[in-house]
């Protein structure tokens, strides 16, 4: 059975109006969100070019060189595999590579690469994090 | 099809349909539903809030983060509720990172004149409202405007269920009091 002092605090809210329609908050949240998904977008590529360049940078020294591409030094060659991924997703890699300053050669030719992969990782990790919260 | 026709034909279209839409990315379908359910998601807030650009901000906040997880929700057609959770949840974050701040963000008199066909009733309410703690107000929102039961409510706040119960009953009695006084 209803408590009649129940159904009468219910029908005191039913009665009570709501806030009137505002275009103006629409038009916010729409643009909050073309905001949020261009962010996101330029997350999502700078993680992958990212990621793409770096991971090329890894695997670069072990490459054979009959089946890759010769970006600056000798031992640093791009494999056939990733230059074809790198080019569908829009990327000339060989170019982004012989671009690079000629210090990053010698990065790219020791121990530290893992190192800056997983830094780079950390830091993308975070960024999008702190995108994500707001 | 112009911007001006898609939006007159999502206009018509079922709530479900829209939801679906907005799920696959068309940012069209989202603002549909913000058109939709921004007045009944901005009362709410003010009801819980008291403040109603505090509470327009925590409607924002709370879409945004539909936006968001749109494309985990899994029954289009529970979309409402779902965006409810969104919205207690938004609540009970800004209440946990305010503290008492939230507490004392407005006196009953700041409370802003809803359009209504008896506006004198509505203040009133609003007004009784804010002198309930905010767990109460929590409570008594949820259970007697939204229509939730006690269950849903434990579920929503993740508060345990004999405290709703006793948050919904002492805040109705504070409530009915209040009223009851003001009548008088």
């Amino acid at each position: 059975m209803i408590d009649p002092q129940e159904a009468r605090l219910k029908a005191l809210f039913a009665s009570a109006p709501e806030a009137a329609p505002d275009a103006r908050f629409t038009a916010e949240v729409a643009g909050r969100v073309r905001t949020l998904r261009r962010r996101r977008r330029f997350a999502i590529g700078v993680v992958w070019v990212g990621a793409i360049v770096l991971l090329a940078a890894l695997l670069a020294p072990y490459a054979p060189l009959s089946g890759g591409v010769e970006v600056g030094l000798p031992q640093v060659s791009v494999p056939a595999d990733l230059l074809t991924v790198a080019s569908r997703n829009g990327l000339d890699l060989v170019a982004a590579l012989r671009g690079l300053p000629v210090w990053w050669y010698y990065v790219l030719g020791t121990g530290l690469v893992p190192l800056v992969l997983l830094a780079w990782l950390v830091v993308a990790r975070l960024v999008v994090a702190r995108r994500r919260a707001g | 099809m112009s911007h001006a026709q898609a939006r007159a034909s999502l206009s018509s279209f079922a709530e479900v349909a829209v939801v679906m839409l907005a799920a696959r990315g068309d940012d069209e379908a989202f603002a549909e539903l913000v058109r939709r359910r921004q007045a009944w998601l901005r009362t709410l807030f003010r009801r819980l809030c008291r403040d109603p650009a505090l509470a327009d901000d925590l409607a924002q906040q709370a879409f945004l983060t539909a936006w968001r997880r749109l494309p985990q929700l899994k029954a289009p057609g529970a979309f409402g509720g779902w965006l409810r959770s969104v919205a207690v949840n938004q609540w009970l974050q800004e209440v946990r990172v305010r503290g008492n701040r939230a507490e004392e963000s407005l006196a009953p008199e700041c409370i802003e004149a809803p359009v209504s066909q008896d506006p004198g009733l509505a203040i009133d309410l609003d007004r009784m409202l804010a002198l309930l703690r905010a767990p109460e107000r929590t409570c008594v929102v949820l259970c007697h405007a939204e229509g939730m039961s006690h269950a849903e409510i434990a579920a929503a706040t993740g508060w345990p269920l004999g405290t709703v119960k006793s948050h919904v009953t002492r805040g109705s009695a504070r409530l009915r009091e209040l009223l009851g006084e003001e009548s008088a």
